[in-house]
């Protein structure tokens, strides 16, 4: 199955910018509660998401700049894939951040602690998303 | 055939992905330590205590050599040598005429261990001024002079070692006065004297014992089954183990009481949760000592810190010596309390010696339950 790329990109791009800002707004509420814990929040979070959103601003860019609207097919399969990793990923990071206040060890360590399978689930996410924008029509 | 663009796109997300699979390698390890000799006929034996199960380890290396004689782990307080689990008592080598190193080994990021070294023992801890994660206890050996790895242990960082590490003193047995309780005190939150009534009872002639035995009772009573006992010029110093207070002075109740460092949530509750998430939770601590005495009572102006406060109980005496015991509690002995109050806001942060409480060493010993105790 087939449908619009355009389309699909506009959904991924809505999904990552609207799972983001929430994420966002914590980090800057709790740098302003907690400056230093802020500060360190921030240091895992930004790499955390800002390579993925790097990429959709970098492709949506470089559409902006070919001068015509993109009407290719994308397969159905890879875009629900692509959404599904990114939405589940995001929500992971809003469930750490949720949970953190029954770590014993508090924010930075929760955070640390989860860096390895996150960073796993963030290849995955990235890989699809990779996937998908650089898939072609048969 | 793959278009420029394209294989920007490829190599941009190959990029991502080694970036993040760089990002994960963040476990670090390293070692450090000294080395035991062990003279001829007699046989190394280690007392090992790891303090809240840290990402840390010790080996015992052969000298020269490197090999490892035996492995101590500190993750969920299990021993991996042979022979040797946490708890089951001190690790006994075989005699001989050898050399050992004690290497710490840690699986933490940015660890990087440092061995401190005293009278017949060795601590270790994840990075410079970080509290120990562990104390080895030695007997049957003598540590090589002039080790470069090591530093000694400076009198401030004895109390980093909690009170659950510290072996059971015999019952008679009080330790010299140094590297515990300081004196003269470090100056307290706040104090107060207790009327001798209070510290007496209704006994006619008593003694430090008698004044001892009250207080002990008093403690217990309130819940305060940990404390030390010093000697000081004229009497004694009785420490109480650090423990968790509410603002109003009241102690938490168990096991939060007694948990160092800022609690986890354990059900929810809207306020807390919230204060908990945004990290503006502040945590209140509170160490109560005792001077019995009739010598002047002089603090000085150095502010202690928590970790000193956490090894005052494990450190003192379980019991007034005899000694001490039968001396007279005369007309200028005087009983006072000395309220060190600590705080730290959120979970993760150090706490800070609070040099003013927002409360009366009065209230403090009253919401602590120790006063109507003793009226």
């Amino acid at each position: 199955m087939w449908m619009a790329a355009r389309s699909a990109k506009k959904r991924l791009a809505l999904v990552w910018f609207l799972g983001v800002l929430p994420l966002f707004a914590f980090v800057l509420v709790l740098s302003l509660t907690s400056p230093e814990k802020g500060a360190r929040t921030w240091a895992w979070f930004l790499p955390t998401v800002m390579p993925n959103l790097s990429l959709i601003v970098g492709v949506w860019v470089a559409d902006s700049r070919a001068g015509k609207a993109d009407d290719r097919q994308v397969d159905v399969f890879t875009y629900r894939l692509t959404l599904g990793l990114s939405a589940f990923y995001l929500c992971t990071i809003g469930v750490l951040f949720l949970t953190h206040p029954y770590h014993p060890q508090g924010l930075a360590e929760w955070l640390r602690a989860s860096q390895p399978w996150l960073a796993a689930l963030q290849g995955l996410a990235s890989l699809a998303m990779g996937a998908f924008y650089v898939q072609r029509e048969p | 055939m793959v278009s420029t663009s394209t294989a920007k796109l490829w190599c941009l997300t190959a990029s991502i992905a080694l970036y993040v699979a760089c990002g994960a390698s963040w476990a670090a390890a390293s070692g450090v330590g000294p080395v035991l000799c062990v003279s001829a006929g007699q046989a190394l034996e280690l007392d090992v205590r790891f303090h809240d199960a840290p990402p840390a380890g010790i080996r015992l290396l052969r000298e020269p050599g490197g090999e490892v004689v035996a492995s101590f782990h500190g993750r969920f307080g299990q021993g991996a040598s042979p022979q040797w689990r946490a708890g089951d008592g001190p690790w006994r080598g075989a005699a001989g005429d050898a050399c050992y190193r004690l290497v710490a080994l840690a699986d933490a990021p940015g660890a990087a261990p440092v061995c401190l070294v005293g009278e017949g023992r060795v601590g270790f801890s994840l990075r410079p001024n970080a509290p120990l994660f562990a104390t080895v206890r030695y007997h049957g050996a003598d540590i090589q002079p002039g080790d470069p790895n090591c530093e000694a242990f400076p009198a401030a960082r004895d109390g980093a070692e909690p009170a659950s590490a510290s072996p059971p003193l015999p019952a008679a047995e009080v330790p010299p006065n140094h590297g515990g309780f300081p004196w003269p005190p470090p100056r307290p939150s706040t104090r107060r004297l207790l009327a001798r009534p209070l510290a007496t009872g209704s006994v006619a002639a008593p003694t430090l014992g008698s004044v001892a035995d009250r207080l002990q009772t008093a403690l217990e009573g309130a819940g305060y089954v940990e404390y030390g006992y010093y000697p000081v010029p004229g009497g004694f110093a009785l420490a109480t183990r650090l423990e968790r207070i509410h603002p109003d002075g009241r102690a938490y109740s168990e096991p939060a009481r007694w948990q160092w460092g800022q609690a986890p949530l354990t059900g929810f509750e809207l306020g807390a949760y919230l204060r908990a998430l945004f990290d503006v939770e502040q945590g209140r601590f509170r160490v109560i000592v005792f001077v019995v005495s009739d010598a002047p009572l002089e603090t000085t102006a150095e502010a202690p810190s928590a970790e000193q406060a956490l090894g005052w109980p494990g450190q003192g005496a379980l019991r007034l010596p005899a000694a001490l015991r039968q001396q007279a509690y005369g007309d200028d002995a005087y009983t006072a309390a000395l309220v060190y109050e600590f705080e730290s806001r959120g979970r993760g942060h150090e706490a800070s010696f609070k040099a003013h409480s927002s409360l009366t060493g009065d209230v403090h010993l009253r919401r602590a339950r120790l006063l109507a105790a003793l009226e």
